[in-house]
């Protein structure tokens, strides 16, 4: 061959060069084919679509056309591959999220007859999280009390995103205790499940608002904070003792939401608690309770902040000057006086205290 | 020439040979074994993203509050709806720092007319070093309430960022470049990582996107279509390449050493913890960032540097060689500047991953690729002008080179289509893939060249940012006529 005296070098060179470009001409045809594809999946998805709105719409407004052969052969003709059950299924959904009473009863029992509700729980049993959790949202959605059970089996599941839907669906699921999930849990309930949580709930008009202090020992720490949280979110006033306790507690940034918590609740009955705390607390947790005391006790601070206007702190000065402002005239009084005076060291701090702007 | 000189020569030509084949084939495998993490870790991004309603962070009260700070010089053309995009950003617990660091022009007077700003008795706290601040702004009128004007000296970009974090009152702070357009919910995909975390997340980078030819209305990305132009069609393919087949990756091995200075947000208090912006680099952004991993390592604070591979923020490209050329030669300065002043991180075990995998691989494939290349071909000159090279050999190797180049770029774009299908028209598409066949040719050795006249400025001692002039984004297309029916 007229290639065969080339170096060994150049000839792997050149095969490597023409796999490459083989490579790319392939990636590229790929590109083509899954163009098309997604147009041909998306027009068959739309068609199926309409097809299940149809049938709801005739189901639900104009049931007496449909006997139960109709059902049956709805089922054979337009559900029986898994991508004909899911497209259904999500028009379901989407119409079930939309509408309440006898409507929401009517899809629930349609779900039901066209075995929609075994496909759905059937992906509890998957392997894969993401399914599960789809699986779960399906249940959930379509109130199927009856699986609460199984669902709660996934609740310290190691995949958060599976573990927030499993806690969604139980609160949504279980109307007689609807945080009852949290005993079992020991995983850790991070800021975007309780976000998630607190969402869920109030969609849920809950009935049967458990009292969260029963919570606040739990050993889970984000536990601890969520309940904090939801003491603040319905105003569980009687949990102010409970909270209280907390304040020895060893982590900061609990001691700092018990804090916050606190002044939400306006508990006047903490001023003290928190005046003998201050000593011995980091920064943060001070400037917190400086926040607080004024929203919770009178003129009686006025002297403790006035001591704080020379700690070495700028921060605690700062939210010292603010708290005078806060405690009434004759705080207010002692910070304008500070700013009419510009050689005053605190006369920038009074000044932006005193700056409603601000 | 005498027969030992020539043997010499052509024994070093072969040796130079094979050193550059080997090291070209290390940066393949190298860039292919990203793109490989990359495909898994958007496939685990994609599969969790289907389940998140990120309208629930919008009315919660559990959402963290953000300050976003952008620095603004000589931006009188655009400030004023550029700040008016920023307003209308969905977040709640935000506030907007628009920075003026000194500017030249009526950007000041600008934002007072238009927002209807006054003084305030801010009492600032100055945590970093800055320039003298002048004064600080808000708007007199309350639908405004979330945005503060800060008129400061002239200190460079490090400098006007750190004034807005001085400033910031949040935990977190979302440092952006003023005339970029971010998609409405960027903020809340930002946000996102550090409230799911276990780990303390220290900081949150997203995908930047090139908005030449793209049609903006109101600040708002209404229309997203390929560049008009070569230079910047180019850039669209280099940024697919850097993040979704780079950075995702570098995230997924936690081992993420750079979030563009265009769009990321940070944990205040590890960003004032570390020192602020630094005043003395162009690479202001990596630096920081390199920084703030390294304060954790020393402390064995863990820590997570997130990546959202969404495109969540749209900028404008140079679209002329010389902007792009000053902009590319800062970019070298800055890596390397990064690159030495933490040196002694590089091969370093205390700095885990970082020092031993990262760093080094940057020094290798950023740092020293485009001089190896430039050398390599000042070589290969020499080499040519006294007879010594192998042009079968010369031949094969470019093929190669090519080869490789075009079936990245190929599949870089494959990555956007099955991820974001940005580019809906299959015109678009294919325009994309025709200029990954040339970019080799005439946009690869410039970008070479610049990288190396970097390099030389460096060491001449040139520090300055170049000038950045913007065209501006393109305006909402005429509605197209539509013929009566007959």
């Amino acid at each position: 061959m007229w290639w065969s005296d080339w170096p060994n070098l150049v000839k792997i060179n050149l095969l490597a060069a023409m796999l490459l470009l083989g490579v790319a001409s392939l990636l590229f045809l790929f590109i083509l084919f899954s163009r098309l594809q997604d147009g041909v999946f998306y027009k068959r998805r739309q068609q199926q679509g309409r097809q299940a709105q149809d049938f709801i719409t005739t189901f639900l407004f104009n049931a007496e056309e449909l006997s139960p052969q109709s059902l049956e052969d709805f089922c054979r003709q337009h559900l029986q591959s898994t991508f004909q059950r899911q497209v259904f299924l999500d028009s379901l959904l989407q119409l079930h999220r939309n509408i309440i009473g006898e409507s929401s009863l009517q899809l629930r029992s349609l779900y039901e007859q066209l075995g929609l509700h075994a496909f759905s729980k059937s992906k509890l049993y998957s392997g894969a999280w993401d399914v599960i959790a789809k699986g779960i949202g399906e249940l959930a959605e379509m109130g199927m009390k009856q699986d609460a059970e199984l669902i709660r089996s996934f609740i310290n599941h190691p995949q958060a995103m599976l573990r927030s839907e499993v806690q969604v669906a139980l609160l949504r699921l279980q109307n007689e205790a609807p945080f009852a999930f949290l005993d079992e849990l020991e995983e850790p309930l991070m800021d975007w499940q309780q976000m998630q949580l607190a969402r869920a709930a109030q969609k849920a008009n809950l009935t049967r608002v458990p009292a969260f202090r029963r919570w606040l020992h739990k050993r889970q720490e984000t536990i601890v904070c969520f309940s904090i949280r939801m003491i603040v979110r319905y105003g569980q006033q009687d949990a102010v003792r409970d909270l209280l306790e907390l304040l020895s507690h060893p982590s900061v940034a609990l001691r700092q939401e018990v804090v916050k918590a606190l002044r939400h609740l306006e508990a006047y009955e903490a001023t003290e608690h928190l005046l003998l705390r201050y000593p011995a607390e980091t920064l943060a947790v001070r400037l917190e309770i400086l926040r607080t005391l004024p929203v919770i006790s009178g003129e009686e601070t006025i002297s403790f902040y006035a001591g704080l206007l020379q700690d070495e702190n700028r921060s605690v000065r700062l939210a010292a000057t603010k708290a005078l402002v806060q405690s009434g005239e004759s705080g207010k009084a002692l910070i304008r006086k500070i700013k009419d005076n510009l050689q005053h060291a605190l006369q920038p701090l009074a000044a932006s205290a005193l700056d409603p702007r601000i | 020439m005498s027969p030992l000189l020539s043997e010499y020569l052509g024994a070093t030509a072969a040796f130079f040979n094979t050193l550059i084949l080997f090291y070209a084939i290390g940066i393949y495998l190298c860039y292919m074994s990203l793109a490989l993490i990359s495909a898994r870790a958007m496939a685990i991004y994609k599969k969790k993203n289907s389940f998140i309603d990120y309208r629930a962070i919008l009315s919660s009260p559990f959402a963290p509050s953000v300050s976003l700070i952008a620095p603004a010089y000589n931006e009188s053309m655009t400030i004023v709806d550029n700040v008016r995009s920023l307003l209308t950003l969905h977040y709640n617990n935000c506030e907007v720092i628009i920075v003026n660091d000194g500017s030249k022009d009526n950007t000041m007077e600008l934002l007072i007319e238009a927002y209807e700003l006054e003084k305030v008795d801010f009492a600032l706290h100055e945590l970093i070093a800055t320039k003298p601040v002048r004064g600080i702004y808000k708007a007199k009128n309350p639908a405004y309430h979330k945005l503060v004007v800060v008129d400061k000296e002239n200190g460079g970009k490090a400098d006007a960022l750190n004034v807005g974090i001085n400033v910031s009152g949040n935990k977190l702070i979302a440092c952006i470049d003023v005339d970029c357009v971010l998609e409405s919910d960027s903020l809340l995909k930002l946000v996102k990582p550090f409230m799911e975390e276990e780990r303390k997340v220290i900081a949150t980078g997203g995908v930047i996107r090139i908005a030449n030819s793209c049609v903006v209305e109101d600040g708002r990305l209404v229309r997203v279509r390929v560049p008009d132009k070569f230079l910047a069609r180019v850039q669209v393919l280099e940024y697919f390449r850097a993040f979704l087949m780079g950075r995702m990756a570098w995230a997924h091995l936690d081992a993420l050493l750079l979030i563009s200075g265009a769009f990321g947000m940070f944990d205040k208090e590890t960003v004032i913890r570390a020192g602020g912006y630094n005043h003395n680099t162009v690479g202001e952004d990596m630096e920081l960032l390199v920084r703030m991993r390294r304060l954790m390592y020393e402390e064995k604070t863990p820590c997570k540097v997130a990546f959202i591979p969404d495109p969540l923020c749209w900028t404008e490209a140079p679209q002329t060689w010389n902007i792009l050329k000053r902009q590319r030669n800062r970019w070298t300065r800055g890596t390397v500047e990064t690159l030495w002043l933490h040196r002694n991180m590089i091969f370093n075990r205390r700095y885990g991953i970082i020092g031993l995998l990262s760093m080094p691989l940057w020094v290798l494939f950023e740092w020293l690729a485009p001089l190896i290349e430039f050398f390599g071909l000042l070589f290969f000159a020499g080499m040519a002008l006294l007879g010594y090279v192998n042009w079968l050999y010369f031949a094969s190797f470019m093929g190669l080179v090519y080869g490789f180049a075009i079936m990245f770029s190929v599949f870089a774009i494959l990555f956007e289509e099955r991820s974001y299908q940005q580019y809906k028209r299959p015109k678009d598409m294919l325009r994309l893939v025709a200029t990954a066949l040339v970019e080799p040719f005439f946009f690869h050795p410039v970008m070479v060249w610049t990288a190396v006249k970097g390099n030389y400025d460096l060491i001449t001692g040139k520090k300055s940012w170049g000038e950045m002039t913007r065209t501006g984004f393109a305006q909402k297309a005429p509605a197209p006529v539509v013929k009566p029916e007959a």
